[in-house]
């Protein structure tokens, strides 16, 4: 990814530990892990971490990436976030009966892993010892093996998970709005460092949930851009949602929470995923208090935070001030506006170009130095879920099921579990006008928060631009401003070299990791490139309405000089 | 043409055909309830039901039952649509116009239940070009109610309306509807301002359809027509509502612009015997209302662009909407509904596809704005 550098290469950033050296000190030891339960205890279960997922819109490749998303956590989670202290794998309920039965129902959900259980079966015939001295026998390697890898990864657990990029993030970042900031901290929520402390803790504690395996960091891991890079996200039990997680990172800045606007503040959202049933599984505000108190040290800790014991609105303050800390600008396309000509590519330049113009995407991801966002926080339907959605009958029997209550944690499980997830922020406003509508996103390390849209099923940022150029997809409440782009093939790379540019420092090995692999994909495998509807050659179905059509934006090339490279300030 | 296969759209239509099958297969016990329920969601937000997903005429007919005393107590109420002004091109030359005109008719599609009938207000074309005209009767096929078709300017000056008239029938004529005597002007004629100025079809065309221009007549029902009217009401007792479909407001609003009818005065005069007169008219692209004497009067929202409040002139009855986002060409565009109440009244629903809906009460203007004010329409989502 050519286009990212300048900021990236300075010194700060090269003395913060590497990703990449995080990533294969996780993967050796989640591999020891594997290989010793391989060995000792049970069939294996397959801990592909750090694979790239590429076909993630087919069921059984999502399971897969949940298993090893679930293992990643395993790991990467064996240190209590604010402790300090080593906790071994085997006693923070990781190891546990739990784990062992979720390994076995990993096994029997996923049949891609059965050859790999046949393997091992074969193996173990192979083997000249038998019975029962065999399997004590493997058991205490696998013992052994299993404390090994503890202390391997606890060791590189405690220096790294998790870890700074979980940290609170300084404000002197290139391209930080502090005057926006200064107006979204709420006036009864001010930030203090004790109150971020204790959301951070958290954010991180698997005791919050119905299971005490699923904290938030589960869907809004900070190593994976604060989601989960799954398409919907995964809660307790292996259960999947509807909908894609969004990013923790500058949501501070978001006038409201969740795709569809459901809550008016962070601390309305924290909320709710710890009470839907398939997200956190807690029974009830109550219950989740007195989970938090039964840990020991929280009640000391609310009492010197908010001079009172646990509650529960107090929980979702502390969590919403740790999420504010979240901020991710210093970007090179930050850089560049503030006046740095070589910090992006000519690549980007042009795309930035085609941005404001004829791609039209400033038009909602706009961007300017007050509110550098790339978002307006509206509502819009493009058509994505306009593929699967029928709306008009799910619109029906939402208003029928919304008849008979539609408070906020109602709304929250027609969104979260049921097909009328689709309607957005319909569910919200019940205005027709809103189906199939959701919020904006930033475009902020976007090459770190894949895959696309509410439910997570554009893969790529070329799929995603080829959503775009073609018009979305046609249905009744289509917003009035999508419309075909007549993007051409350079226009779409350029576009995504400036997407680049959005990433922060911390991201940029990841990021271009992402960008690599997406583009080796967009070169053989583009399900949403439409040429001939992008270019207005293809239209409505209808007697006589068969295309072409008219009103395409202009080439960029016929614009004259392109300010963008007149660059920034 | 090419084989057609099944749109998104079409699929949608399809499932919506079998849900209402289904909701027809409810018991009257069960349905009441569900509409009792959706009723009772709209009561506690404080509108009226004012759009497709509501069962509307249950729920009105409730708010009715108050109201039904004076006038024509009997007769039934009932509900049309409208769609207007989509000012449509060759397909080639521009697609925003044909998805307005093809959102309005999914819009009046999804109605439930269905309109009795759907007024188009006229300026189905931008330039009366045969292609344009006969594009938006190919679009206006798919509506799936009766329709009643009313001229605009845009459709008749290149060939002096023979096109529209092959296509859709005489200009101007009259029907009874339920109780309700219903009238439908060509109220776009012009004095000849071309023959003098040698213009061609083409150039004469290009005149009306601009603006601020002092070419152009203003526009008239004429003597003719209005003889016509006459006659046509004669027979028509005058405590029957009376219904006036016009695709010119038939007030004068703004000169300059054409918002204008320029014998106004006599038509309304002809009109002025009656108890109930409604006036509804497209030509303005906005939300517009206003009452003279016995007439109350409601402009339609086009599907193609809205147009600003012209400078001067605005009716103070109208509650003016925003100014249209420019990057979303639905916004401040729209279509509509018209309940035509047992006394014989009409409530107006502005559909403002990128805002909430507006329900003007004809109480409303009735008052003189003293009661029913409706709200400003707002973006919801902001």
């Amino acid at each position: 990814m050519a286009t990212i550098r300048g900021s990236a290469d300075n010194a700060a950033s090269a003395l913060r530990p590497k990703p990449r050296l995080k990533n294969l000190a996780r993967r050796a030891a989640v591999f020891t892990v594997g290989f010793a339960l391989h060995l000792g205890l049970f069939w294996p279960a397959r801990n592909g971490l750090g694979t790239r997922t590429d076909a993630l819109d087919s069921a059984p490749t999502r399971r897969l990436v949940a298993n090893q998303r679930r293992n990643s956590k395993r790991c990467a989670n064996t240190v209590r976030p604010g402790a300090g202290a080593l906790v071994p794998v085997t006693s923070g309920g990781r190891g546990s009966p739990h784990d062992r039965y979720r390994l076995r129902m990993n096994r029997v959900r996923f049949s891609g892993r059965r050859k790999v259980c046949v393997t091992a079966a074969r193996t173990a015939r192979h083997e000249p010892i038998t019975g029962a001295n065999m399997i004590r026998g493997r058991i205490w390697i696998g013992l052994i093996l299993i404390v090994a890898a503890t202390g391997i990864s606890a060791l590189i657990a405690s220096a790294q998970e998790p870890g700074p990029l979980a940290d609170p993030k300084s404000q002197s970042q290139v391209g930080f709005p502090a005057e926006l900031y200064s107006w979204v901290i709420p006036a009864d929520n001010p930030q203090t460092p004790a109150k971020i402390a204790l959301g951070k803790q958290l954010f991180f504690e698997d005791g919050l949930s119905g299971d005490g395996k699923v904290s938030c960091d589960q869907c809004h891991g900070p190593a994976k851009g604060f989601t989960d890079q799954l398409p919907t996200s995964m809660g307790i039990h292996g259960q999947f949602g509807q909908r894609n997680a969004p990013t923790i990172l500058n949501a501070l800045f978001s006038t409201t929470q969740f795709w569809d606007g459901r809550a008016a503040t962070l601390e309305d959202q924290a909320k709710q995923p710890i009470l839907n049933p398939i997200e956190m599984g807690v029974k009830s505000p109550q219950e989740a208090v007195a989970k938090i108190k039964a840990i020991p040290g929280y009640s000391d800790q609310f009492l010197k935070v908010f001079g009172h014991d646990v509650n529960y609105d107090d929980m979702a303050r502390a969590i919403a001030s740790y999420e504010r800390t979240q901020i991710a600008f210093d970007t090179p396309f930050d850089h560049y506006m503030a006046g740095d000509q070589s910090a992006i590519g000519d690549d980007a330049k042009r795309g930035w170009s085609i941005f404001n113009g004829k791609g039209r995407c400033m038009s909602c991801h706009g961007w300017n130095p007050t509110q550098p966002l790339f978002s307006e926080f509206k509502f819009h339907n493009i058509g994505v879920s306009a593929h699967k959605s029928d709306f008009v009958p799910l619109a029906r029997k939402a208003l029928a099921l919304l008849a008979s209550g539609s408070t906020p944690l109602d709304i929250d499980k027609l969104a979260i579990q049921t097909d009328m997830s689709g309607l957005g922020r319909f569910l919200v406003t019940k205005q027709p006008h809103d189906i199939g509508s959701f919020r904006t996103m930033g475009l902020r390390n976007l090459l770190v928060t894949q895959p696309y849209f509410h439910d997570g099923s554009q893969p790529t940022l070329w799929d995603t631009l080829d959503h775009y150029n073609k018009g979305g997809v046609q249905n009744p409440y289509l917003d009035g401003g999508i419309v075909p782009l007549g993007l051409s093939e350079s226009e779409e790379d350029d576009l995504v070299a400036f997407l680049a540019t959005l990433t922060s420092p911390e991201y940029e090995a990841m990021a271009k990791e992402e960008y690599d692999a997406q583009f080796k994909r967009s070169r053989t495998d583009r399900p949403q490139r439409d040429t001939e509807a992008a270019m207005g050659l293809k239209g409505r179905n209808g007697p006589g309405l068969g295309g072409p059509f008219g009103d395409i934006g202009p080439d960029q090339d016929q614009m004259g000089e392109n300010p963008a490279l007149l660059g920034g300030d | 043409m090419a084989a057609r296969h099944k749109s998104v759209e079409t699929k949608f239509m399809e499932e919506r055909e079998e849900v209402l099958r289904g909701l027809r297969g409810l018991d009257r016990r069960s349905f009441l309830k569900v509409v009792a329920a959706t009723a009772g969601a709209v009561m506690a937000k404080g509108l009226i039901a004012p759009h497709s997903f509501q069962l509307v005429t249950i729920a009105n007919a409730a708010v009715e039952k108050g109201t039904s005393t004076n006038g024509m107590a009997g007769q039934p109420p009932f509900t049309f649509a409208y769609i207007s002004d989509t000012h449509l091109y060759e397909r080639t030359l521009n697609q925003r116009f044909i998805r307005g005109a093809l959102k309005a008719v999914e819009d009046v599609n999804a109605l439930d239940p269905q309109p009795d009938f759907v007024l188009f207000g006229g300026d189905l074309a931008q330039l009366g070009t045969a292609e344009e005209l006969e594009l938006g009767q190919q679009i206006l096929g798919e509506v799936k109610a009766p329709i009643k078709m009313m001229v605009g300017e845009h459709d008749w000056f290149l060939d002096m309306g023979d096109k529209w008239q092959e296509l859709f029938g005489p200009p101007n004529y009259s029907f009874e509807w339920k109780g309700v005597h219903v009238v439908v002007l060509m109220s776009v004629h012009e004095k000849d301002f071309w023959t003098a100025r040698k213009m061609t079809p083409q150039q004469r065309m290009g005149t009306v359809a601009g603006l601020d221009n002092g070419i152009q007549s203003r526009f008239e029902v004429g003597d003719e027509e209005r003889e016509w009217l006459k006659n046509d009401l004669a027979k028509v007792p005058t405590t029957t509502p009376i219904l006036v479909f016009s695709h010119s407001p038939l007030y004068k609003y703004y000169r300059n612009w054409n918002f204008w009818t320029d014998d106004a005065e006599q038509v309304q005069a002809i009109l002025r015997p009656y108890d109930k007169v409604t006036v509804i008219h497209g030509h303005t692209h906005q939300m517009l209302f206003n009452q003279i004497a016995n007439i109350s009067f409601y402009g339609m929202l086009s599907t193609a662009w809205p147009w600003p409040y012209a400078p001067q002139g605005l009716p103070a009855l109208t509650v003016q909407m925003n100014r249209a986002d420019p990057f979303d060409q639905f916004d401040a565009c729209g279509n509509g509904r018209m309940n035509v109440r047992a006394d014989g009244l009409v409530d107006k629903i502005y559909n403002l596809w990128d805002r909430n809906p507006v329900t003007v009460k004809a109480d409303y203007l009735r008052s003189r704005g003293k009661t029913y004010r409706p709200p400003a329409p707002q973006f919801a989502t902001y």
